[in-house]
């Protein structure tokens, strides 16, 4: 097996002169089975280029149209940059890596830079020009030459390029990930400056890659660069998303019948392999359960007996994949078959409100005052005063007897339009208000706070205040409020309560506080 | 104010320090001579003192008096000392005990997720190093990620904890970096953030941080055939966009570079899903993991500081009733139960005169050491001793050193039977999830010993389930009754093991411990016995929700009785108070600190505190020879909850020229050419100045608020009352 790739390995790195310090060979050696496939290419190299590109073609399913006119656009020179265009995981780096190992002439010299992976433009340029310059120079004092402006990069790039173009070389420069320089800093003369690097470095043996998951409206409108070439790459079909999962399974006929079960249903909820192959790993271990022999071949009963043991578990897959799959291995073992059936209800039934134990441990002056930013960021400020008054939220007459008709319809439309904001902000003398109010009414409230209260006496307002102030900052910390920027007006800092209702009245159940009496609904 | 040096090292650990400093000034001046000097004081002085009882008494009685009293002052401060290490000795023990289980779990985790990833690939050293992406048959780009629930939101307790368990995984293997909310901050950006993680990892970092530079390194020999895990210790804090960033960088990197995360969350799972995009979330393949809930950590705390008897100090009724309220109203975390603990323990040695014999537990011959003590008692803490309330009340006739001995050694005996007992009503209500420090505030509770002795043979007969639900909650054993109606209705097998448990606990006591012994035999007999039908019998326990088996039945008279006679609160033994803490108010006032009161009390009364000639003779009015703030502290008394500035300032400098007339008119009178130098009359400005630096240093201290632009000549008062 190895003997294959030993001589392309030779060939490889005394006509390149060795590429990259880091990297002397192009070649991947690699346990999977298509380890075999591409050195066997590599044997015929040169006498057949069918082979070569039908190996291509089989290594990448279902993108046939976009391999052929990889090979055809990157073979000799071109002179537009490429840019490979798609959603996310439609293989268009896999091409684009596959393809560049097939292409004759043989490329010396590739640059790859994932753009995703690299953290500032600086990064960028350093990752660049290592690559490119020539290995005796050891990474050390190459790195100390690392340009910062723009154009002192180009000017480094064209050198460094200039003495490989020199030898007559193709050289290929790869930018990957191009869409997430929109969002650094300053990336929109980044973006421009990558875009351009065809025409400001006029080297025609230069060949410029651009891999993104934009569309090239994104980046050409706005520039007067050069218009690229461009490769779409479109989502895949269920049947190559089927085929490219079952590659390299270790028993494809069961992962078969188990793939024409679940995939199609899941397939309705996102197309990206990714994605499914993460959401039908654990659907595929379930599956195999019942299973004593994973390398049995599966007959019709199986099939139906499994199929019918997998039905519960799906649906929930099909709203997890949706909401995210959060599933922690260990319960998964644990819940074992009872907590199919159990899980499955509780999907289907009001989210998670069965589970109404609050999970994890908070004062019960810090649930007060959660409950009160809570009804602070969902009321609205005109109606605290009805809502606590000395009565508390029991008399209701009040709030009767002063609102005629329009005025309430004035209120509703105000609630609506607050609750279409979202959550609004209260100032924190409104917070602390309506934090005494409702652990001074609630009946259960006076029964738990009467302890502490009457050994405070002494101190009475001073110490339950600094108190809450210590609880106003845990809160804040732990993401349940958040704390806006001063109000250019009022000067005060204003804070919000980013929880839902369901865990406020989870909360509001823990220390039994009557919680729905006080939210205002229309 | 600097920290007595003998303290420094254990306040340091609790950060109780001002409160220690603020209300013990002397003791701490007192302490800066180093501890084991001050032993050798006292031993060689103690024979030397004069014997109490001879009745020579001279005049230099009262400098020996002070003299001992300092003495034994040194000697209270070495016993907190040593009490306290012991304590904080067994808490950290206990605590680690805990956690060890959750680390274990976590270096398994990381373990099996290496060697998952390696099963997908496993890239040799060039290809790890190269730019692009490898290229296997398989779509891996999630990174291997465990969230640990540590079920409190105040984050506190778990700082230690993550520090622990960064140390534990280094030390077995992994390479380790921690993130902190700070550094995944969009000031950082994750430029910043993975400078950091690189700054961690490699020895000398590179003038350009990128994962080129984490591959090369991690390409070593010696780095390579271990995972990197990365502790993110709250989530919760942390600006999710950058984390966000930084996971899907590294998701690009995993295969070639296994490297995986260990997130800390305060609340629920759901905080990273609102956090992260759900991009990031994709690649996250996440597991869960939970921490002991803090009232587990706390159940263990007490069972190990207060039930077990490690140190010889305990706590009464009211002062586990606030510290417990205090948990679970105001704070909720371990650390401020410890630090409030501590704080009560140092109360406690500061101002019980015998406190210095809690000592004595600590050492091997206790009763030696007590009779050591008691020989050379001064007589006046001698007299102390036996007018303490719990002692006088008992019919101790003889007051000898015997006596004492005797009855300390018998306190302790009694408290180590009751936590034995404490502990197995903790067994056998923990199935019902009853609290241990629940049901440790009602054992220590003095009036239960009175109630249960009047009503306890209607207690034994019929207690219900109808009738615990009227039981009012605070009168009384709420909990305890729960605990014997829980022991009636607990299955065989349960019962089985709780008995064991109950054998283990009380082997100190032979005569529970045989009855426990003859329960367990019965149930085995039986067992045995009924082997044959035990079908029968299962069905028969299961479904019995009205008549209870008659073994629970035994178990629960046991326990009964066994309560009856052995929890008896440490407050109805005499000499209690020599090891027992009782004074609620004040630990709590320490504990909630207040000190802009205190600020303000200060301002107000320093002549209490400065004791000078100038101003107590003057009485109640105010003097000019006050600090300047000090003064316009007083005269802001007299204003509502606004100042008129001007006002203020009039009366300020009323004051300032009386004084100075004053003063001017004296050294006329003694033409002193010093004297009149000294004084010069004060001009405006000077007197402008001092008034204004007077009121910034009070807005400083948060006693007003500055005018506002509205009403310019007006301050408000936010500090009222004294």
């Amino acid at each position: 097996m190895s003997q294959p790739v030993t001589p392309r390995r030779t060939t490889r790195s005394s006509a390149g002169s060795v590429s990259d310090p880091a990297s002397p060979s192009k070649s991947r050696p690699k346990s999977t089975p298509r380890r075999q496939l591409i050195p066997a290419a590599a044997k015929e190299e040169g006498e057949d280029e069918r082979s070569s590109i039908n190996v291509l073609l089989e290594a990448l399913p279902g993108r046939r149209a976009q391999a052929s006119d990889l090979l055809r656009l990157l073979a000799p020179a071109p002179a537009l940059p490429l840019l490979l265009y798609g959603g996310a995981a439609t293989g268009k780096t896999r091409a684009l890596l596959l393809a560049l190992r097939h292409i004759r002439p043989r490329p010396q010299r590739v640059a790859y830079a994932a753009l995703r992976s690299l953290p500032s433009p600086r990064a960028l340029f350093a990752s660049l020009l290592s690559q490119l310059s020539p290995p005796p120079s050891s990474s050390a004092s190459s790195r100390q030459r690392v340009p910062d402006k723009p154009s002192d990069f180009v000017a480094a790039l064209r050198d460094a390029l200039a003495g490989l173009c020199a030898q007559g070389e193709a050289v290929y420069l790869v930018f990957d990930n191009l869409e997430v320089v929109r969002s650094w800093e300053k990336g929109g003369q980044l973006l421009a400056l990558i875009l351009r690097l065809h025409d400001l470095l006029r080297l025609p043996q230069v060949v410029l890659v651009y891999v993104s998951s934009a569309t090239p409206d994104a980046y050409y409108s706005m520039t007067g660069s050069v218009e690229p070439n461009h490769i779409y790459f479109p989502d895949y079909t269920v049947d190559e998303v089927r085929d490219i999962l079952i590659r390299g399974h270790p028993n494809p006929k069961l992962y078969a019948s188990f793939l024409s079960v679940a995939l199609t249903p899941l397939f309705r909820v996102t197309r990206r392999v990714d994605e499914l192959g993460a959401a039908l790993e654990p659907l595929f271990r379930r599956y195999c359960e019942p299973l004593g022999d994973l390398e049995a071949v599966p007959d019709e009963s199986i099939k139906r007996r499994l199929f019918e043991h997998i039905q519960p578990h799906l649906a929930v897959a099909l709203n997890e994949t949706f909401s995210v799959p959060m599933r922690a291995s260990v319960d998964q073992f644990k819940d074992g078959n009872s907590g199919g059936k159990a899980s499955t209800k509780r999907q289907f039934g009001s989210r998670d409100s069965l589970s109404t134990e609050l999970e994890f441990h908070m004062s019960v002056s810090a649930k007060y005052l959660l409950l009160s930013a809570f009804l602070a960021s969902r009321n609205p400020a005109t109606l605290d005063a009805a809502l606590f008054d000395s009565t508390g939220g029991s008399d209701n007459h009040r709030r009767k007897r002063k609102s005629s008709q329009a005025s309430m319809n004035m209120k509703d439309t105000m609630v609506e339009e607050m609750l279409m904001k979202g959550p609004g902000t209260f100032p924190l003398e409104r917070l602390l208000a309506i934090f005494q109010c409702i652990t001074s009414v609630s009946e259960d409230a006076l029964n738990d706070v009467e302890c502490p209260d009457s050994m405070m006496n002494g101190s009475g307002m001073t110490g339950l205040m600094s108190d809450v102030l210590l609880q106003l900052s845990t809160l804040c910390n732990s993401n349940f409020l958040s704390k806006s920027r001063s109000c250019p007006l009022e000067g005060s800092a204003r804070y919000r309560s980013n929880i839902d209702e369901d865990l406020a009245l989870k909360v509001a159940r823990s220390v039994s506080f009557p919680l729905s009496k006080y939210i205002y609904r229309r | 104010m600097a920290a007595p040096p003998g303290d420094a090292p254990l306040t340091a650990a609790n950060n109780i320090q001002p409160f220690f400093v603020l209300h013990k000034a002397a003791a701490a001046a007192a302490s800066s001579v180093p501890s084991s000097r001050a032993r050798r004081r006292i031993d060689a002085s103690l024979p030397s003192s004069p014997n109490p009882k001879s009745a020579k008494r001279s005049r230099d009685v009262d400098v020996q008096d002070e003299e001992d009293s300092e003495l034994y002052e040194q000697l209270r401060l070495e016993a907190f000392h040593r009490t306290w290490s012991k304590i904080q000795s067994t808490i950290d023990e206990v605590l680690r005990g805990i956690n060890l289980k959750l680390f274990d779990q976590v270096l398994q985790w990381a373990q099996e997720s290496f060697s998952a990833v390696r099963a997908i690939a496993k890239p040799c050293h060039a290809e790890v190093q190269q730019p692009y992406p490898l290229l296997t048959d398989v779509i891996c780009r999630r990174i291997p990620t465990s969230f640990v629930l540590t079920k409190n939101a105040e984050f506190v307790d778990d700082i230690t904890t993550f520090r622990d368990l960064a140390e534990h995984l280094q030390s077995n293997g992994c390479h380790l970096a921690k993130l902190s909310a700070a550094e995944l901050s969009v000031k950082h950006g994750v430029g910043g953030c993975f400078r950091s993680l690189l700054r961690q990892l490699l020895s000398d970092v590179p003038d350009v941080a990128d994962v080129y530079s984490l591959a090369s390194w991690y390409c070593e020999a010696e780095n390579y055939d271990q995972p990197i895990v990365i502790i993110i210790d709250d989530l919760e804090q942390c600006s999710g966009d950058v984390l966000g960033e930084l996971v899907m960088m590294l998701s690009e990197w995993v295969i070639k570079i296994p490297i995986f995360f260990v997130m800390g969350i305060a609340t629920t799972l759901d905080a990273p899903k609102k956090l992260l995009s759900s991009e990031a979330l994709q690649r996250l393949d996440s597991c869960k993991l939970t921490l002991g809930s803090p009232s587990d950590r706390m159940n263990a705390l007490v069972e190990a500081v207060l039930v077990k008897p490690c140190a010889g100090f305990c706590i009464s009724h009211e002062v586990a009733t606030f510290l417990r309220n205090y948990f679970f109203r105001h704070d909720g975390t371990i650390t401020s139960f410890i630090s409030a603990l501590k704080l009560a323990c140092s109360k406690h040695f500061s101002m019980e005169p015998l406190s210095f014999l809690c000592m004595g537990v600590l050492e091997e011959d206790c009763e030696e050491f007590w009779r050591g003590k008691f020989e050379a008692l001064p007589q006046v803490i001698w007299k102390y001793a036996f007018g303490l309330p719990s002692c006088s009340s008992a019919k101790n006739s003889s007051n000898s050193s015997n006596d004492m001995v005797k009855g300390l050694s018998n306190l302790l005996k009694l408290q180590k039977d009751w936590g034995s007992v404490l502990l197995c009503l903790y067994e056998a209500g923990r199935h019902d999830k009853v609290q241990l420090l629940d049901i440790f505030c009602e054992a220590v509770n003095p009036d239960l010993r009175t109630q249960n002795a009047s009503n306890s043979d209607l207690f034994v007969s019929k207690v219900n389930s109808e009738k615990l639900s009227g039981v009012k909650p605070g009168s009384g054993d709420v909990f305890m009754a729960q605990v014997m109606n829980a022991i009636r209705y607990l299955p065989m097998k349960t019962l089985l093991h709780v008995l064991e448990v109950w054998s283990n606990y009380v082997k100190g006591i032979s005569e529970i411990n045989e009855k426990v012994k003859e329960l367990q035999s019965t149930t085995i007999d039986a067992d045995s016995a009924r082997t044959a039908k035990e079908k029968w019998t299962r069905r028969s326990t299961g479904s019995a929700g009205n008549g209870t088996a008659p073994l629970n039945e035994k178990a629960a008279m046991l326990l009964q009785d066994v309560t009856r006679k052995y929890l008896v609160p440490v407050e109805c033994l005499p000499f209690h108070e020599i090891i027992c803490f009782k004074n609620v108010s004040v630990l709590q006032s320490a504990l909630i600190g207040n000190p802009r009161r205190m600020v303000q009390l200060d301002l107000l009364k320093s002549q209490s505190h400065l004791k000078c000639s100038c101003c107590s003779r003057s009485g109640t009015a105010v003097s000019g020879s006050l600090h300047d703030t000090s003064i316009m502290c007083n005269l802001a008394q007299e204003y509502g909850d606004v100042i008129n500035l001007h006002d203020w300032y009039i009366s300020f400098e009323g004051i300032i020229n009386s004084t100075n007339s004053k003063v001017k008119r004296k050294s006329y009178g003694s033409p002193s050419k010093k004297k009149s130098k000294s004084t010069p009359p004060e001009s405006e400005a000077m007197i402008q100045a001092r008034f204004c630096r007077a009121v910034t240093e009070m807005q400083i201290t948060g006693l007003l608020r500055m005018p506002s632009k509205r009403r310019p000549d007006l301050v408000q008062r936010i500090a009222f009352g004294s």
